[in-house]
């Protein structure tokens, strides 16, 4: 079966990707344009197939909020950006595994201001990974009222279709709760908080 | 519900974009005065963030499970695309070369001297008209295909020139007397150089004798010889597939 592939300039894909909500569509051309590109660093630097996947799905995350933050400067085109955000996210993993560094040690102390953005977003990646652990601990339910109200920008009413609550009122205190609970994790633990905090402020 | 979480529920409402008029004023007011409901305003943003970060993560994680799956595919695809036309290559290559190979065996096995010596025999015609002037008896006998009768006169006479002893040389090989013919097709490449006619002739029908007599070998250190020479009269009777019969033939008689 034929796919219908739409393709961006550059512009337009910014564009796109700073518009509230991200479909699809736009998601799947960011992997058809530069999943094999990426993933070539990855297997050519100790990575495996799988590590290519993950690190790209992470970067592509990076990416969109990066945009979504007005942080994306233009100084590079989005190839070389996302190839810098790439290497610094795999650096990153690499050191984590305790191995021997790349020939690119000393990436944190790049002279340009976007490659310093993008080394602090990455320092901050484990401290954004722990908030997503803390996502998982709030149940599916909590998880489904937020990610329905706060990402996908459904009405109340929408969201009661999806969960089976007896009214409005209720589904708004749920959502209340679930809320509160997660701004709860994230405050107990200040630190994480302030690192959450810097890994998104980009 | 405690005041903490009264003031939890309007700052909810507020960040939701809920609240209007004098109800947004007063808490705008209250953000200003009360650093505590700022701190949990903060807080609740930041949790707010999570949210669409991680819905976002979960939107890229169901494409990234997608995409995964599609580039698997054309992968498979691809090979599947690839491996039809090897394995046809392939299929083409072996028929090719069990076809050769069948081919070599037969010729092989079914190459002999006087099969080839057969093939490419053709008694040398004399291009002298009957009755000329000038025409020996020997040659008059030749011209009338009487090979025996030629040598007969040939071996009363003897050797006389280049062309007697081309035409007896040619009657012994009609009489299927190689060993002979071979013998006097010699004499006409070792006379002197003063008579260089029927060398060609001679040097090509002794390769034939050469064969015709059950040495391979000899004929074809001549015949190479011709083939190479594109000069050579004789040089269009041999072929590439001719040397390579004598080839074959060397392997199996190495000795003749």
């Amino acid at each position: 079966m034929t796919k219908a592939v739409v393709n961006y300039s550059d512009k337009e894909l910014i564009e796109t990707l700073k518009k509230e909500h991200v479909g699809p569509q736009v998601i799947k051309y960011l992997y058809r344009t530069y999943f094999h590109f990426l993933s070539s660093y990855i297997k050519q630097n100790q990575g495996n197939e799988q590590d290519a996947e993950d690190i790209f799905q992470e970067v592509i995350v990076s990416f969109i909020e990066v945009i979504k933050a007005e942080k994306f400067r233009g100084e590079s085109s989005i190839k070389t950006f996302l190839y810098t955000l790439n290497k610094f996210t795999w650096l990153n993993e690499l050191k984590k595994r305790n191995r021997s560094l790349l020939r690119d040690t000393n990436y944190y102390e790049s002279n340009n201001d976007e490659d310093r953005d993008v080394s602090h977003l990455i320092v901050e990646r484990e401290a954004k990974g722990m908030v997503m652990q803390m996502m998982d601990k709030l149940g599916e339910v909590c998880k489904k009222i937020l990610v329905a109200y706060y990402y996908n920008n459904l009405p109340m009413k929408e969201i009661l279709r999806l969960i089976d609550y007896q009214n409005e009122q209720v589904l708004r205190n749920k959502k209340y709760k679930c809320l509160k609970s997660l701004e709860q994790m994230l405050t107990a633990d200040p630190e994480l908080a302030q690192r959450f905090k810097n890994a998104l402020i980009l | 519900m405690s005041d903490n979480d009264k003031y939890t529920e309007t700052i909810i409402r507020y960040l939701d974009g809920e609240l209007t008029g004098v109800d947004l004023k007063s808490f705008e007011e209250l953000l200003r005065k009360d650093s505590a409901v700022q701190e949990e305003l903060d807080d609740l943003r930041l949790a707010q963030k999570a949210i669409r970060s991680y819905g976002l993560k979960t939107d890229v994680a169901s494409v990234h499970d997608e995409m995964m799956k599609e580039f698997k595919a054309e992968k498979k695809s691809s090979s599947a695309r690839i491996y039809p036309f090897v394995r046809t290559t392939l299929k083409i290559a072996a028929s090719l070369l069990f076809f050769l190979l069948s081919i070599g065996i037969y010729q092989y096995s079914t190459v002999s001297p006087s099969k080839l010596y057969n093939d490419n025999y053709r008694p040398y015609t004399e291009p002298v008209s009957r009755g000329a002037a000038g025409t020996t008896e020997l040659e008059k006998a030749y011209i009338g295909g009487k090979p025996a009768v030629v040598t007969g006169l040939f071996e009363k006479m003897g050797s006389a020139d280049n062309k007697t002893d081309f035409l007896a040389a040619q009657s012994y090989l009609a009489l299927h007397r190689p060993g002979k013919a071979i013998e006097v097709f010699n004499r006409i490449l070792t006379s002197p150089p003063a008579d260089l006619s029927f060398r060609d002739d001679a040097e090509y029908y002794v390769a034939l004798a050469y064969l015709g007599n059950n040495q391979p070998g000899q004929a074809r250190v001549i015949f190479e010889r011709i083939y190479g020479d594109k000069d050579h009269p004789y040089h269009d009777r041999i072929s590439y597939w001719m040397l390579l019969k004598l080839k074959l033939l060397s392997l199996k008689t190495p000795a003749k």
